[in-house]
């Protein structure tokens, strides 16, 4: 960890038990994160890809112990959350926001919108009611919306208003890390463009940090420095982006970038075979979680499982192919 | 019927639609979610229509299968498919139609799958629906039908229950099923959207590849440009309930004639390539209460002139089968010549 690091992660893991059912009476446990690690640097974005079931949104609930670890650190400004407590530990996730990925779901119907926007300040207990419409306007301009938003209720909004208002909440507490759980997702390419430049706009103007985790690699790239990459509870590569996009290293990461259609007609992609589906996080594969699907898989992957080191600056993977 | 004369037709249409309107609510103060919109579909064509939530692209087919929700109706237009007119046709001639030589694919195969039968009791339904077969002679052809689409070990998968299957899995039997009655046209909408990426890539890929063998026509509702460029030959931009465009799509993303279709292919954030910021398109698609006049697009038009607020725009050819509703090019015309 250098200094200057906002968020330090170490081993992270989180194992669910899922019940004895009617006829299973064995105890099962999920694998849901398994022993991630990586640092994030103040005004930095660490874009968080995987498909579904890759343990990428637990990660994200993790961190500020919305669920508790099961196992390892995260750091939050050199403070181990696992110590923290009572107004210890507010006083760090007043730091550390959330955004959600259905705009719909994530705000209160029955709320006014200024209501909705000051209520992270309502539970802080710092401000005046009027003190708090004052600020719920300046927040409400922040995301581009217009006063007059303030005493309307969500939906009245379209999609990317709501996920505009919900960022507003964000902001509230002026917190230095944002956690964006597929935030653009849910809205039309055309809407999640505006919101994209607008998360990039307040970033640069509010020195913000984000974790911004998505399924689309496209979108992932416009607004991160860098990117990891998950696969069954594990980080299989961790590089700048740049680096990430043009020079994979992980077969898991060449599979996924090469299944993304590109929007060229003339381009034709061609998406790297991979053998079956993903396996279940409550069994998954020994050594090499990916070698059941992986085209390289040798000897070595069942049985050895990679561990994720810098292949080149700043460049990390877990893959024995150029292990050598 | 200005608009059919305007239609570009491939060379032998499968599906011809004409002036489809399509309202929805009270019959004295309609909402009109499709517009009054013209197209075809060849015999053996894969065609896509794109637009964003409340463009009218999943109403647009589900009036053609006529299997629009209790409070939605076709109020004008003709479908006319293979020589029939879709519109006229009892309900039980147009209930073996639809299923029969029109098939359909959902978006969430989990929830047009039902829970509590076997894989193969469901393809088996299909298959005696449609082509007579029971029993073992029909659990034969189910087999056959999951490994035509690539279902691995067909003769154990048979026997799961939908649960027990991947959400990609879902979709190659929801597939399996829609083929069993050898369509002419498979309505896809939005097949892939709620798969992953390498499972999106399989499923598109399976399609096409069913389509050039069975010479079908599909007709592919999806948001996602990519998707489009990769599966579709000719594609359909929907906005607000009229289609803004029609055009191949190479010449589409080439030469987008209408602003809303060049507006679309800007804000796709580049996969290969950094940009500094995304040319968004402001603002967001007005509802059906509250349409602009004239253009429906003029709104959040960056060309919006006066005149964009007198007259809808009718559809113009732009060039071989290229259409676009836009009256911006009239003065390009003028100044060219």
């Amino acid at each position: 960890m250098t200094a200057g690091d906002l968020l330090q992660v170490r081993d992270l893991k989180k194992h669910f038990s899922i019940g004895s059912s009617l006829l299973k009476s064995r105890r099962q446990t999920v694998h849901a994160v398994d022993g991630i690690s990586f640092d994030l640097a103040p005004g930095e974005t660490l874009g968080l890809v995987g498909e579904s079931g890759c343990g990428k949104s637990t990660v994200g609930r993790l961190l500020v112990r919305l669920i508790e670890p099961t196992e390892g650190s995260v750091r939050f400004d050199r403070r181990e959350m696992r110590t923290l407590a009572g107004h210890d530990l507010r006083a760090v996730r007043k730091q550390c926001q959330f955004i959600f990925q259905d705009p719909y779901g994530s705000l209160d119907p029955r709320m006014r919108i200024w209501d909705i926007v000051t209520e992270p300040i309502v539970i802080e207990g710092t401000m005046t009611r009027p003190q708090r419409r004052t600020r719920s306007i300046e927040l409400l301009e922040k995301v581009g919306l217009s006063a007059a938003a303030a005493d309307r209720y969500p939906h009245e909004f379209s999609g990317g208003q709501r996920q505009r208002i919900g960022i507003a909440r964000a902001l509230a507490l002026n917190p230095r890390l944002i956690i964006c759980d597929e935030p653009v997702s849910a809205l039309d390419v055309s809407i999640q463009a505006q919101v994209i430049n607008l998360m990039a706009d307040l970033k640069k103007e509010l020195q913000l940090s984000y974790l911004f985790i998505s399924h689309n690699l496209a979108v992932v790239r416009h607004i991160a420095d860098r990117v990891a990459v998950m696969y069954l509870g594990k980080i299989v590569e961790l590089a700048p982006k740049s680096e990430l996009y043009h020079r994979p290293q992980h077969p898991y990461t060449r599979a996924l970038l090469s299944a993304v259609p590109v929007p060229e007609p003339d381009q034709p992609t061609e998406p790297m075979e991979l053998h079956g589906d993903i396996p279940s996080p409550i069994n998954p594969p020994a050594g090499c979680r990916f070698h059941t699907r992986c085209p390289f898989a040798f000897d070595r992957c069942r049985s050895e499982e990679p561990i994720l080191r810098e292949s080149r600056a700043g460049h990390q993977v877990a893959c024995h192919l150029d292990a050598g | 019927m200005t608009a059919m004369t305007e239609a570009a037709t491939p060379m032998s249409s499968l599906l011809k639609v004409r002036d489809l309107r399509t309202e929805l609510g009270k019959s004295d103060n309609p909402l009109t979610v499709v517009d009054g919109i013209s197209f075809d579909i060849g015999s053996n064509e894969r065609l896509a229509v794109v637009g964003e939530s409340g463009s009218g692209k999943t109403m647009t087919a589900l009036s053609i299968l006529r299997l629009l929700p209790d409070a939605a109706r076709i109020s004008a237009g003709e479908v006319n498919f293979n020589g029939q007119d879709l519109l006229a046709l009892s309900r039980s001639r147009m209930r073996r139609m639809s299923g029969g030589d029109i098939a359909m694919i959902f978006q969430e195969p989990m929830s047009s799958l039902n829970p509590v039968f076997t894989v193969g009791d469901q393809i088996g339904e299909a298959i005696t629906l449609h082509q007579g077969l029971r029993g073992r002679a029909a659990r034969a052809r189910a087999i056959e039908l999951l490994a035509l689409v690539k279902v691995p070990s067909p003769e154990r998968r048979i026997d799961q229950y939908p649960h027990e299957l991947s959400g990609g899995m879902r979709q190659r039997v929801m597939i399996a099923i829609a083929l069993s009655s050898q369509p002419k046209l498979l309505i896809a909408d939005e097949p892939t959207t709620a798969l992953d990426v390498t499972v999106q890539a399989q499923i598109l890929q399976l399609l096409k590849q069913l389509q050039q063998e069975f010479g079908m026509a599909i007709l592919l509702i999806t948001h996602d440009l990519g998707v489009v460029a990769q599966f579709a030959q000719r594609m359909i931009v929907m906005y607000a309930g009229k289609i803004v465009e029609d055009a191949p799509v190479s010449e589409a993303f080439r030469r987008p004639m209408h602003p809303y279709t060049e507006g679309l292919l800007r804000s796709i954030p580049p996969l290969y390539e950094d940009v500094d910021r995304l040319l968004a398109i402001d603002g967001s698609v007005p509802p059906p209460t509250a349409m602009p006049s004239g253009c429906r697009f003029r709104t959040r038009c960056d060309y919006a002139r006066p005149p964009c607020a007198a007259q809808i725009p009718p559809l113009k050819l732009f060039g071989e089968g290229h259409r676009a509703a836009c009256i911006r090019h009239d003065d390009y015309e003028v100044r060219r010549t």
